[in-house]
């Protein structure tokens, strides 16, 4: 009799699937089972029929899918073992909440990485480098020319846009992903320079996490009660470039703030005043960095360029498979 | 280097002529004389020619950056630069010492003799020491592939600030052709010469548009009447036999009209005209889009020269033999003007701006009805008695537009220009039909009240056909009367014509898309008055 050896982990049409414990990491299609890496919109889908997430995901996914979804939260390094398989959720470094997910059954271990970046933003609980045997890593920046400044060079040039605008009386606009990348741009820039006001969806965001204490600095909700006065040389902090909460604004700055931002062409091209390449998702350097860190020899290109990225990893001698998911490529989240 | 980098990544950050002269400006203080006599050559695409070529650098790049050929090329296919993704690619640099533009662009040049192991060094050298983005930047200047940056204008102002000298001076300290590899900063720009006083224009005495009753300007005698040509306001100036060429922006552009240099030799007094710039061929003017061309050419060529060739339109004489005369009265200034412009050689291209004879204010409206047809847009109604004065407030010189051009076009894509600035839309583009079908004929973005615009913006959410970004094609139904200034050929327009300063009138909702014009009626116009 021929014995099919399944790995642990496999790629299927409805998403990352583990056999063994009959569950699925980041579904796309409606399961029985779901292991959630985060909350954005690509990786965390509505209609499962079970949701488990880190305690920090859990209060996001409930605003984005429904209070009353089946849904509970586990710890960053705490144990669940499903049918004789351990998993455990780790730092991811993304965005608050985001997880990498481990799986180990009879000395195996695989970990999801879901999106993640190695730099430590301040406010997202810092990447931390786990080691396997097989590592499915996603790559939307999988590409040499994607290599990011240290945030805080990123920040001084923030600031320093923000504070001259600032003393021209132009409101400061930064577009930004409302779940990530605008609780990182409200802690990390100098709050001496003005006042910070968000958009509805940012501020729904982060009331959520200040429920939870996590400490996410004080900002100003938009809204048809803000005068022109009160936007002048603040920053808005703004996941659409389109809201009527800022037709009051009299003279305004539009920035975007992601790994796009790298080349010259998108930032031209993008209708917008300044461009700062600041990303939640790991550059070139750090793929490498992390796959080197997570000591695996079978790697699984995800999310972004994969073939690309699958190719030269298998000229440094990488076993590579890409897998085909439907989580967000080219038009990422960032 | 790196402060001539972070003011090119400024100036390519803002859309704003104030922000650009304040980056230059700032610029220049904080900067050697050697290196922005090089920045200001840069901005203006004075690029040194080019030692290596991009080909070269891509294959030298293999020899300190370990990124294989083929993901160079998926890099590429991201960045669309060669420069910019070498300059991402190579390793960080490990020298620390800081290299001035200056500098950069000496070893540069010194490129010229040197051979391929000796480029190389040097180059590696330089990438060694700059960081990524002035990197960029030298590989732009490098490979001469670095466009023009910012407009002589802007430069122009921002020079005017930094040296607190008038616009006209630094305009004429620019205008001689200069080379930062042989001219510096102080000689160029600090050195007042001799013809800087001989080129000095006279401020321009302008008119305003008619807004009285033409019959309220009285007694018929006592008003002059010329066409109002449809070309460029322009003084030349002619002293101590030497010719310059003003527009009334205060840009000197001499070097873009070579006909006028003739009149050095060939005329003997010296004077001051105001007049009109314009393409004229076979005693006909052309249309201001064919002027245009020999202003956006870099370099002049002989078919462009015999193609377009200009004359100028002589209205008034402000200045004879070192005389100002601007305060002589209108009659006694155009009489002088016609005798020493028939003193001119029979081909020269200076010409006299006739004066029309009329006898009643309702002869001169059909004049003026007409004055399209002979290439002019309108008329301009001067006082006999009147001086050349300052400025434009006044009631001694009227101009007389003829009546805009009209046509009923339908919607067909509008545009919001940026999103965050507005929440309606605000630019739109038009069409005529043409057969069954419309062909879009110009955008237009003025003429429309606020609530038109809520109006139509609310049309254009439930009939959007197909979304192109901020653009969206639209279901052909609204009809609105346009007016515009100008027509003529275009190779570049689908509809074969192009429109110039179109407005929005009116909102024909009276009107059907199919009883818009047709582009057929467009030609006809382009062929009457074209
Ligand atoms: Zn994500
Ligand atoms: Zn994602």
């Amino acid at each position: 009799m021929l014995l099919l050896f399944m790995p642990l982990l496999q790629f299927t049409n409805k998403g990352i699937y583990c056999e063994q414990a009959d569950l699925y990491i980041d579904p796309w299609k409606k399961v029985p089972k779901a292991l959630i890496t985060h909350a954005h919109s690509d990786h965390a889908r509505s209609g499962h029929k079970s949701y488990l997430c880190t305690h920090e995901t859990l209060p996001i996914l409930k605003l984005r899918l429904g209070k009353h979804i089946p849904a509970s939260g586990i710890a960053y390094g705490e144990t669940i073992i499903v049918n004789g398989v351990k998993f455990s959720f780790h730092p991811a470094g993304h965005i608050i909440g985001s997880a990498q997910i481990r799986a180990e059954y009879k000395g195996e271990i695989w970990v999801a990485s879901g999106d993640y970046k190695v730099e430590d933003d301040g406010i997202s609980a810092a990447y931390e480098p786990i080691l396997c045997h097989h590592f499915i890593t996603e790559c939307t920046f999988g590409l040499p020319i994607y290599k990011w400044d240290k945030q805080q060079k990123v920040f001084d040039q923030i600031n320093s846009w923000w504070s001259s605008n600032a003393s021209e009386k132009t409101t400061s606009i930064i577009k930004a992903y409302s779940l990530g990348k605008a609780q990182r741009l409200i802690h990390n820039v100098d709050q001496n320079i003005g006042k910070i006001f968000t958009h509805p969806a940012v501020e729904k965001v982060n009331n959520a996490f200040r429920e939870i204490n996590i400490p996410i600095a004080k900002t100003i909700p938009l809204s048809p009660k803000v005068t022109s006065k009160d936007l002048e040389g603040a920053l808005v902090i703004s996941p659409s470039s389109s809201s009527e909460l800022l037709n009051n604004a009299k003279s305004i700055s539009v920035a975007s703030a992601s790994g796009w931002m790298m080349s010259r062409k998108r930032r031209r091209n993008g209708n917008i005043d300044r461009g700062f390449v600041l990303s939640d998702h790991v550059d070139w350097i750090g793929l490498h960095e992390a796959i080197k860190a997570s000591g695996a020899s079978h790697i699984y290109p995800t999310h972004g360029n994969t073939v690309t990225f699958s190719r030269y990893l298998k000229e440094q001698g990488y076993q590579t498979e890409i897998v085909k998911t439907e989580y967000a490529g080219e038009i990422d989240i960032d | 280097m790196e402060n001539f980098t972070t003011l090119f990544f400024e100036l390519d950050s803002t859309v704003s002529v104030d922000s650009k002269i304040l980056s230059i400006n700032n610029y220049l203080n904080r900067s050697t004389h050697k290196d922005s006599i090089w920045a200001i050559a840069l901005l203006l695409g004075k690029v040194p020619k080019r030692t290596a070529t991009t080909f070269e650098l891509r294959t030298w790049r293999c020899d300190v950056s370990d990124t294989p050929d083929w993901l160079f090329e998926e890099s590429l296919k991201i960045t669309g630069d060669i420069s910019e993704t070498i300059a991402i690619l190579l390793p960080q640099p490990q020298k620390t010492l800081k290299i001035s533009l200056s500098e950069v662009v000496s070893q540069i040049l010194s490129l010229k003799n040197s051979n391929e192991q000796e480029k190389k060094a040097i180059v590696f050298d330089i990438w060694d020491t700059l960081n990524r983005d002035s990197r960029y930047l030298f590989n732009k200047i490098l490979t001469g592939s670095l466009k023009e940056i910012s407009s002589n204008k802007i430069i122009i102002k921002a020079l005017a600030k930094h040296l607190n000298d008038p616009e006209t001076i630094i305009s004429h300290r620019l205008m001689t052709p200069w080379s930062p590899e042989t001219v510096t900063f102080e000689k160029l720009l600090k050195t007042p010469d001799s013809s800087e006083a001989l080129s000095k224009p006279i401020p321009f005495y302008l008119a305003r548009s008619l807004t009285v009753n033409i019959d309220d300007l009285g007694n018929t005698n006592d008003w002059a009447v010329e066409y109002k040509w449809d070309g460029l306001r322009g003084q030349l100036i002619k002293r101590q036999g030497k010719v310059f060429l003003w527009t009334r922006n205060e840009e000197l552009v001499t070097d873009r009209f070579p006909e006028f240099n003739l009149i050095k030799k060939s005329e003997k007094d010296n004077f001051v005209l105001d007049g009109e710039i314009l393409g004229w061929k076979e005693d006909k003017s052309l249309p201001l889009s064919a002027l245009q061309k020999r202003f956006k050419r870099k370099t002049l060529n002989k078919k462009l020269l015999s193609d377009i060739p200009v004359a100028f339109i002589a209205y008034d004489l402000l200045e004879h033999n070192g005389k100002d005369i601007r305060h002589l009265s209108y009659v006694e200034r155009r009489k002088k003007l016609g005798i020493l412009i028939a003193s001119f050689s029979p081909n020269s291209t200076i010409l006299f701006s006739d004066e029309i004879k009329f006898s009643s204010w309702t002869g001169l409206e059909n004049i003026r009805s007409n004055a399209r047809a002979i290439g002019a847009e309108g008329l301009m109604i001067k006082k006999i008695n009147s001086a050349y004065g300052i400025g434009r407030e006044n009631s001694d010189w009227w101009k007389w537009k003829s009546d805009p051009f009209n046509v009923d076009a339908v919607l067909l894509y509008a545009t919001r220009d940026n999103s965050f600035r507005s929440k309606n839309f605000s630019s739109f583009t038009f069409a005529v039909k043409h057969n069954d079908r419309f062909v879009s004929i110009t955008k237009a973005s003025i003429g429309l009240s606020e609530e038109e615009l809520i109006d139509i913006s609310a049309f254009v959410k439930k009939n959007t056909i197909e979304s192109f970004g901020p653009v969206k094609s639209l279901k052909p139904e609204l009809v609105f009367e346009l007016s515009f200034e100008g027509i003529s050929k275009s190779t570049r327009h689908k509809s074969g014509v192009i429109i110039r300063l179109p407005k929005i009138e009116r909102w024909r909702k009276d009107k059907h898309p199919h009883e818009v014009n047709t582009l057929s009626d467009l030609i006809t116009m382009l062929e009457h008055y074209g």
